[in-house]
């Protein structure tokens, strides 16, 4: 059974393929359509060759290995134009503005329906769903016919185009591919490479075909798809092959997401104002109706990567009791899961779209949340759910709002918002279980398991020259751009401020020199800077913009590295304060002796390893110390120093560089006996 | 090049003497590599070393003072080609010239003009610095008078424009005693003049055609002992100007041709199109712009563009934070929070101002950086709206209680309604939205 | 692909204007860029070209340029032909600030005023298009079409609204003006988007956004040098022409609340200033809105 429908699909193009070749063959006289600077525009675009009569067409044809979207569109120059209202060939001067609303965005995608559909109604409905969508139709066949009965108003207005009474007319939508190809891409006729290039790329187009399609109309619709355009059957005939069954109801919803076309949505269907006006707003016990989390109950929020076939977009669902079941002031438990996919997305993206549950519920009027993963505190104030706002809002504004700022990523999102205490408190351990292994996926990180760096260049705007380098065990000098980060914006904005940095062959393993990073830095700075290193204050260190957490700087007469963050204003022993080293390094020069870091470089195995690292540290306010506190010590513990934290001074036990000197020596710290840094 | 600080401080004895005025010597050094301090402030560097430092540490373009008293100028001291590199410290001064055969009251009213005009803007008051007499008369004692009408030297900086040496000492009689520049020593004539002004100590202009020859000539009064020279590249136009000032800031800057190391100076009065001269020369490395009178818009562009030029690029102009009332505003009016960069200030002015809504911009001290960086960077706080609301008095200005934020501030807009009681509206983001905004939101 | 060498880069050449030989209507089509070096330095670059800016609706036009030109503000095609004709200026910058009045819908017009200055000019026309984002789309169309063979300077792209602009390039045949805010690497990063979209880097020319003299122009000014010198440096996402527009020069209060007898000097040296600085950091264009401000920039140019 299977079997026979498997040939059923394929027997028929076969059959297409061989009638088609036949009246190639028997084609004859001049072949040519009106308006057109582009002859016969596929079999130009294919072969470069502008067919006039017949024997160039089977030249054409033969020279492009007999493809059928040559074959009848030969065929179809031969014959005669069509009666209103149908347009037939569509000549460049419209074309050429149906082009423009493709390239500037008024138009999201293209698509072709073909056949008769079995019901008028569902076809009719498809149509409205193209145009809700911004999608502009091409009709060809009898599913013209059909949509007019249903009252459907077709015509350019309504970006409902009826190609021709034939499904066989639906080839003018591969020439209207071809030609936009050629006007808009750059694509030279007989560039096959770069036509195919940019009608997989550009020109986001799928046919659904209704049933119905003579043996030659299914080959030549089953031709498109070397352009990358899926054929989707709506209806009976068309099973097994290479074409995609859909219902009706999710013919268009399935091309969409096949093309990567996606409309932005703006309105939220929640009856809360959402805007990063109301990021602000708090709100107070008193104008709360209702809270989760925060120490009161159980909460946490968990963002996790699915399979799309997982994933129904914008279901949202509540698991347990909703807002108005119970009485004001009251506090639930609350399990916020977000189930995103999509074709881009990768699970390295978890955390950071999972930050963003933060903002967005934020932005609701009358939603507030703060902290993160199972430390979250959510309330809804009594003004919003007197509204009519229940916890099941904030599942679909999470929905849209991802939707909306992440389009390239997430395809799809659905929500499960958990209120029931026994389900969340057993939900509770798998939640942990993933942020353990993201925290492991990160802090385990090497700059030597990675090929790439990411680079920063937002500062450039107030230090023109400088560049930062941001690898897994050096975060940016800022503190507010790990490795991930970077990785993910670039991934998000391809042309932005952080680009890959191809860490190249090792120069210096010690001082973290790499060949690839001095080549980025130097067409990055503008020339300015030849060599950094990574890993060094002494040689080549990095440049500074003036952003940094904290300055490292040399101490020479204790031989060793004094750690100076932005909060502290005293001065430290060298004689300087925070600003006044900031002052003489920043602006992305580089100062050897001097650099700017972030506070959790501190406590990475690269911090400053060509100069001994932690080790070396001799000085850092109070506040750092106790900062980096329990972290530091562990780190000091693992390298076998558990008694280097208290040999670090600060500015009550050194605030001169001769109480340092005094200090250190009563110490006994190790930097005294250390190779000379200068 | 310039060297870096831990290569400097190799070379000093690292006592931590504090002798130089700073604390350890690593401090003295960073001083010393930017240009910010000088070797001679060590007590203790054999003359060998101080050479060495003072090579490279020594600004790349010298200091030159002219004039003497609270109008006089200092020209040169730059570090960079371009602005954004770092900054340009000292804008140039500009002097109107007179001639010697103009009656005295016209002498007398552009004296009084450059005396009298400032004009103000973001907290500066913007001058024209001074007055250069021409000699034309050919009378040595015509010179010498027109000199004491422009006020002698001690009232305004003064540059001595002649070629005869009687005059050059006729008008130094006069105002020798007040730095004025002297204009201008050539091949033929650097001798006397070099030892004219080394009597008075005065800084001298060296002229000549191209940078070689000014580098010669100006090693050599420098050797004969004038020490504070302008160079003047004789431009054929105005484009030649551009190119020859560039060549020689360069070199100076590379330390290539220490003899170049000398502001520059340009007579803009020389193209017949004084505008585009001041311009150039402003935008170009000029220390000191010689130009006939000026009328009132040209004056005020040029001074206008003069201060953006040399306005820190890394450290934008601040506005005084404090209250503003814009378009005449009534109790009733609204008050618009924003901060002290220059930049934003502007930007919002021209809208409010051009949208004629009565309103008061609430300017809050946050070091002039821009809203959406005082928020991220904790400069922009609730704390600091409370203090200043109450400092500027604001509550006594107005009948409400409501703040309009910027749209970036939002974040802020819960904490700032608890520190300080009034109730918040955020605002659009963008300042050309903000009369919309107003227009459709307002209420008071 | 960024194309970048470490050798120095020659700034692309961009073509404005088509004569009958190129397919247009004018009479000379320019070439700006192909500079090697820094402006003045004699590489034998062509002059920068003054472009007096002409609007469709005077109401939304500095009055002290309405007082100027008279009821010329009134006739757009009379203006533009004054602009070349007796006001001396290289080419005309057709703002179409009729947009900005709420509800606009008059789309015939912008085809018809588009033409109609064609008809009264003779050399390339700079045209800016829709002051509002949701109009972009109908009013390049319609502009675009109207020029159709003559490489207009359409503008302007922004990051965020740059789509119809370059469709509108691509599908008429147009140059672009990409303007960012003031920033080196945003307008790096639009010219990217642009490319990405289908418009060649030899149709882009870039607007760094240029704040009024007194007014924040020290920024703008130091963007172009900075822009410059990385195109100098081996940037070729940044190797395009500059084009200079102060809109609000005119707006400044020390034009506005000048005395009457001083104001059109006080505009005039405002601009010219402002221009006149923009060249010298390295515009290949530079617009202004007094007819008084053209000649003087031209007369201080030559030679």
């Amino acid at each position: 059974m299977k079997d026979r429908l498997t040939d059923s699909l394929a027997t028929a193009i076969e059959h297409g393929r061989t009638g088609l070749d036949a009246r190639m063959q028997a084609l004859s006289g001049k072949l040519a359509y009106a308006d057109t600077a582009y002859a016969l525009p596929v079999t130009y675009a294919v072969t470069g060759i502008a067919v006039r009569d017949a024997d160039g067409a089977r030249e054409a044809y033969r020279q492009s290995g007999s493809n059928l979207l040559v074959a009848c569109e030969c065929l179809m120059a031969g014959e005669g134009g069509v009666e209103i209202p149908y347009t037939g060939f569509i000549p460049d001067a419209v074309l050429r503005r149906l082009g423009y609303t493709l390239v500037d965005g008024s138009v999201t995608g293209l698509g072709l329906l073909v056949g008769t559909p079995e019901s008028p109604d569902a076809a009719a409905a498809i149509c409205r769903e193209m145009q809700e969508k911004y999608l502009l139709t091409f009709l060809a066949g009898g599913v013209v016919e059909a949509l007019s009965g249903a009252g459907v108003r077709l015509g350019l207005d309504y970006r409902l185009v009826p190609l021709g009474p034939e499904s066989a007319r639906g080839i003018h939508f591969a020439d209207i591919l071809a030609r936009v190809a050629m006007m808009f891409g750059g694509v030279q006729p007989g560039d096959v490479h770069s036509l195919l290039g940019y009608a997989a790329e550009r020109a986001k187009a799928f046919v659904i075909a209704f049933p119905g399609l003579t043996d030659e109309e299914a080959a030549f619709v089953d031709a498109l798809r070397v352009l990358g355009i899926p054929i989707l059957a709506a209806g009976k005939g068309y099973e097994g092959g290479e074409w995609i069954p859909v219902a009706p109801a999710t013919a268009v919803r399935t091309g969409m997401d096949l093309r990567g076309i996606r409309v932005t949505v703006t309105a939220i269907p929640i009856p809360m104002a959402c805007s990063p006006a109301f990021e602000g707003k708090s709100i107070r016990k008193e104008e709360m109706y209702v809270e989760f989390g925060g120490g009161r109950t159980p909460a946490f929020e968990l963002l996790r990567m699915r399979p799309r076939e997982e994933v129904k977009d914008g279901k949202v669902t509540v698991v347990g009791p909703e807002v108005d079941a119970v009485p004001a002031g009251a506090a639930l438990p609350l399990a916020i899961l977000v189930d995103v996919a999509g074709a881009r997305m990768r699970a390295d993206y978890e955390p950071v779209l999972e930050r963003r549950i933060h903002t967005f519920v934020n932005y609701g009027e009358g939603s507030w949340h703060v902290a993160q993963r199972d430390l979250i505190w959510v309330r809804l104030s009594k003004e919003a759910v007197a509204k009519g706002v229940r916890i099941r809002d904030i599942g679909t504004l999470l929905a849209h709002k991802l939707k909306a700022e992440f389009p390239d990523h997430i395809d799809a999102v659905q929500v499960t918002l958990v209120t029931d205490r026994q389900k969340v408190e057993g939900m509770l351990s798998e939640a942990r279980e993933a942020y353990a292994r993201r925290d492991e996926r990160i802090s385990g990180m090497k700059d030597e398991d990675v090929e790439t760096f990411y680079s920063c260049t937002l500062c450039q705007t107030f230090a023109p020259n400088h560049v930062c380098v941001i690898t897994p065990e050096r975060p940016a000098l800022c503190g507010a751009i790990t490795w991930l980060d970077a990785r993910v914006a670039h991934e998000i904005a391809p042309a932005g401020a952080n680009q890959p940095v191809p860490k190249g062959e090792t120069v210096d393993a010690v001082c973290g020199e790499f060949a690839g990073v001095n080549r980025f830095v130097k067409k990055a700075s503008h020339g300015e800077v030849d060599r950094i290193s990574l890993y060094s204050m002494i040689e080549n260190p990095m440049t500074a913009c003036g952003c940094f957490e904290c300055i490292a700087a040399i101490v020479p007469e204790v031989n060793g590295i004094l750690v100076v963050s932005r909060d502290f204003t005293g001065e430290t022993p060298l004689g300087m304060t925070f600003s006044t080293l900031a002052g003489t390094i920043g602006g992305g020069a580089q100062t050897p002796g001097f650099i700017g870091i972030s506070k959790n470089y501190i406590l990475s195995d690269r911090f400053l390893q060509a100069e001994n690292g932690i080790t070396r540290v001799v000085w850092m306010p109070a506040s750092l110390k106790e900062e980096l506190g329990d972290r530091l010590r562990e780190k000091l513990a693992a390298l076998g120093m558990p008694d280097l934290f208290a040999k670090i001074a600060d500015e009550v036990s050194a605030p001169t560089i001769e109480d340092l000197v005094a200090f250190l020596e009563r110490v006994d710290h190790p930097a005294l006996a250390m190779r000379s840094l200068i | 090049m310039a060297m870096k600080a831990l290569d400097i401080y190799k070379h000093l004895p690292k006592t931590n003497c504090k002798k130089c005025g700073y604390p350890t010597c690593l401090a003295f050094a960073m001083k010393l590599a930017v240009g910010k301090a000088e070797v001679e402030a060590c007590p203790d560097l054999d003359p060998d070393t101080k050479s060495l430092l003072g090579g490279v540490t020594r600004p790349p373009v010298r200091l030159v003072t002219i004039g003497a008293g609270e109008r006089s100028i200092a020209v040169g001291e730059e570090f960079v080609l371009f602005r954004h590199e770092k900054t340009f410290y000292h804008p140039p001064g500009i002097m109107v010239q007179v001639s010697d055969t103009w009656p005295e009251d016209e002498v007398r009213s552009v004296v009084e003009t450059v005396k009298e005009t400032v004009v103000q803007r973001v907290g500066q008051d913007l001058v024209v610095n001074g007055v250069a007499v021409k000699y034309e008369s050919n009378r040595p004692e015509r010179f010498a008078a027109t000199v004491a009408l422009a006020g002698g030297g001690s009232t305004l900086p003064l540059v001595l424009i002649a070629s005869d040496p009687a005059a050059f000492e006729a008008g130094l009689a006069v105002a020798g005693h007040y730095r004025p520049l002297v204009h201008a020593a050539t091949e033929e004539n650097w001798e006397g003049l070099a030892a004219l002004t080394k009597r008075y100590g005065c800084p001298l202009a060296v002229r000549a055609a191209g940078p070689a020859e000014l580098a010669s000539l100006a090693g050599k009064c420098a050797e004969a002992g004038t020490p504070d020279l302008v160079l003047d590249p004789a431009p054929s136009s105005l484009a030649g100007f551009i190119a020859t000032a560039t060549e020689i800031r360069r070199s100076a800057i590379g330390r290539t041709e220490p003899a170049l190391g000398y502001p520059l100076y340009l007579d803009a009065g020389a193209f017949g199109k004084t505008d585009a001269a001041l311009a150039a020369g402003i935008l170009k490395y000029a220390g000191i712009i010689v130009t006939p009178p000026l009328a009132s818009a040209s004056r005020e562009a040029a001074l206008t563009l003069r201060q953006n030029i040399y306005t820190d690029p890394q450290k934008p102009i601040q506005v005084t934070p404090g209250i503003y009332p814009i378009n005449e505003p009534g109790p009733d009016a609204p008050i618009l929070l924003t901060v002290n960069f220059s930049l934003t200030y502007f930007t919002l002015l021209g809208y409010l101002e051009a949208s004629r809504i009565p309103c008061y911009l609430f300017i809050a001290d946050t070091e002039g950086l821009s809203v959406l960086t005082a928020v991220a960077g904790g400069k922009l706080t609730e704390t600091l709206v409370a203090d200043s609301l109450k400092k500027f008095g604001v509550a006594d200005l107005v009948d409400h209680r409501l703040l309009v934020i910027p749209g970036y501030a939002a974040p802020l807009s819960g904490k700032i309604e608890d520190a300080t009681g009034w109730k918040v509206l955020v605002g659009p983001r963008d300042a050309a939205d903000l009369p919309g905004y107003l227009e459709k939101e307002w209420k008071a | 692909m960024t194309e970048q060498s470490d050798e120095g880069l020659t700034i692309r050449e961009v073509r404005l204007g088509a004569t009958r030989e190129e397919g247009g209507t004018r009479e000379v089509s320019y070439v700006i860029g192909g500079e090697r070096d820094l402006p003045f330095s004699g590489d034998g670059a062509g002059r920068p070209l003054v472009a007096l800016e002409i609007c469709d609706d005077p109401r939304f036009w500095p009055p002290v340029v309405r007082d100027y030109v008279g009821d010329l503000a009134n006739d757009t095609a009379e203006w533009a032909r004054a602009a070349e004709r007796t006001y001396g200026a290289d080419l005309v910058r057709l703002n179409f600030t009729s947009t900005k009045q709420r509800g606009f819908d008059a789309f015939d017009a912008i085809a018809a005023t588009t033409e109609e200055v064609l008809a009264a000019t003779a050399r390339p026309l700079i045209v800016e298009g829709s002051n509002e984002p949701e109009l972009d789309s109908e009013v390049f169309r319609r502009c675009g079409e109207a020029g159709e063979g003559e490489r207009l300077l359409l503008g302007t792209a922004e990051a965020d609204r740059y789509r119809s602009v370059a469709a509108a390039a691509l599908a008429y045949g147009h140059a672009v003006i990409a303007q960012s805010p003031i920033d080196v690497n945003l307008a790096k990063q639009l010219n990217i988007l642009l490319r990405e979209t289908g418009v060649p880097q030899d149709r882009i020319v870039i607007d760094p956004y240029a704040g009024a003299l007194g007014y924040g122009f020290e920024y703008s000014y130091s963007v172009m040098e900075r822009i410059r010198l990385a195109a100098l440096s081996g940037d070729a996402d940044l190797a395009m022409p500059m084009i200079c527009a102060p809109t609000d020069t005119l707006s400044v209060r020390e034009v506005r609340e000048a005395a009457p007898a001083d104001q059109e000097a006080m505009a005039v040296a405002w601009e010219f200033y402002t221009a006149y600085a923009a060249i010298v950091a390295g515009a290949s264009i530079v617009c202004v809105r007094h007819p008084l401000t053209v000649e003087r920039l031209k007369a201080a140019l030559e030679g």
